[in-house]
């Protein structure tokens, strides 16, 4: 089941708060599928798609 | 500043965090930057001074001595000239560190206010201004000259002040007045140089009146004035505001802080004045925040170095620790921004909104930061377990 956007919400700014930039890629959670939207400036993996 | 030993800093937030600085002037950043330098000495005094219930000397040394008890005081008589929401932003970056320091410069920084932005009221005569222009000239050369500290304590046990005139009094005598009475939490005492009193002039066969409201600024040393009691409270023990009493205190018209009928004439149009406990409280909470962050990460000096971030459980309540102090910081730096004389209904409202949730909010953010950090926490000698008192102090 997909997370309600508040629980979303909690999970991006939760993994903001706690891990570097450049961490963000390998910090744990099982909310990983939720997260693949998560901004992350210049160097996490969406520069690919740019 | 008097640093003696190195002291190894936890990390903590700085105001690009969370304000936009292109928002503020580069004098402010500069003062907030001398804050965040001097902080880490700051916090390791603050435990001693906590244990003791005594009073941050050696911080005010340290603030005296970088200028800031001109902070608020006019470029013309030496001061910085912040505006209220400036020395808001500064007052909330000391409290990251002590609490205690935080509160009790407000009481210093107030005085100051009062006298410079009562005076440019509009509301007052030019004859007023006349009358004002030198005893305000005197507390701003004290607080730089002298580097006099000032408190301001107007509680007096219990006795609404707003709705009822002050039982502090004052009665005419030849070449002054003679002020009787009691002030409660007299933040600062037996450590300021300058205590501003507020009392009641009273008149034969008349009753007391808020319209005969006066200001006088009293010497430490004056016959007649005490400082009585303990002081061994849960929060804030660094404030040292032990009772005052004052027995036939005599003053002078030079003692006025502002002349006879400018308080009532003022004050009550220039509302965010009241509201300057807050930027301690948002301090508090900010920096019980960055303690959480340090503490999951595992950087909290002294403490082993065990990452904790991996758990779910304080990951969810770190996201709800930043998305109230998020909201509590917007609103309260607007309603701090918008501070003048004379503001708008709405302005006021927010003004309103802003303490209220800026005191709200840390009762909060401390309890999770409690829940979070778990047993750690209760530790007297980590900083999260002073957030806590002092928090619940403000209450």
């Amino acid at each position: 089941m997909l997370p309600y956007t508040s629980e979303i919400m909690e999970d991006y700014i939760g993994v903001l708060a706690l891990y570097e930039m450049d961490e963000l890629d390998s910090a744990p959670g099982d909310e990983g599928g939720a997260r693949n939207s998560l901004w992350r400036g210049d160097s996490g993996s969406l520069k690919a798609l740019r | 500043m008097n640093v003696q030993t190195p002291v190894a800093a936890m990390p903590m937030s700085m105001p690009a965090d969370y304000y936009d600085m292109t928002r503020v002037r580069p004098e402010v950043a500069e003062a907030m930057r001398k804050i965040n330098a001097m902080g880490p000495v700051f916090a390791a005094r603050a435990k001693a001074v906590d244990d003791e219930a005594s009073f941050p000397v050696a911080n005010y040394r340290d603030l005296a001595e970088a200028g800031f008890l001109g902070l608020s005081i006019p470029q013309e008589f030496g001061g910085w000239g912040f505006s209220m929401g400036e020395y808001a932003m500064v007052g909330a970056e000391i409290a990251k560190y002590c609490g205690a320091t935080a509160l009790t410069f407000n009481m210093h920084n107030s005085s100051m206010a009062w006298s410079r932005f009562m005076y440019d009221m509009p509301n007052l005569t030019e004859a007023e201004r006349a009358e004002f222009a030198p005893l305000r000239a005197r507390q701003f050369t004290r607080a730089m000259k002298e580097r006099a500290i000032y408190s301001q304590p107007i509680s007096e046990g219990g006795q609404n002040w707003t709705s009822k005139p002050n039982q502090t009094q004052c009665r005419a005598v030849e070449g002054g007045w003679k002020i009787n009475g009691f002030k409660k939490f007299a933040s600062l005492a037996g450590y300021c140089d300058y205590y501003t009193i507020v009392c009641t002039e009273v008149f034969e066969g008349v009753e007391p009146r808020h319209e005969d409201t006066m200001l006088f600024v009293v010497h430490k040393d004056a016959p007649g004035l005490t400082v009585k009691g303990d002081w061994d409270p849960l929060g804030m023990r660094g404030t040292n505001s032990r009772d005052l009493i004052l027995k036939d205190v005599f003053v002078t018209a030079d003692d006025l802080l502002m002349p006879r009928g400018i308080f009532g004439k003022t004050l009550p149009n220039w509302p965010h004045m009241m509201a300057t406990l807050s930027p301690t409280y948002m301090g508090v909470a900010q920096g019980a925040y960055d303690f959480t962050i340090a503490y999951l990460k595992g950087q909290v000096p002294g403490q082993p170095p065990i990452d904790r971030r991996m758990y779910a459980t304080k990951r969810v309540a770190v996201s709800k620790m930043y998305a109230r102090l998020a909201n509590m910081r917007a609103l309260w730096w607007q309603a701090f921004s918008e501070a003048k004389g004379m503001p708008s209904k709405a302005e006021v409202m927010r003004m309103y909104a802003a303490q209220y949730n800026v005191m709200e909010g840390v009762q909060e953010i401390t309890a999770l930061a409690i829940r979070t950090c778990g047993g750690q926490s209760m530790l007297k000698s980590l900083p999260l377990n002073g957030c806590t008192a002092t928090a619940a102090a403000g209450r």
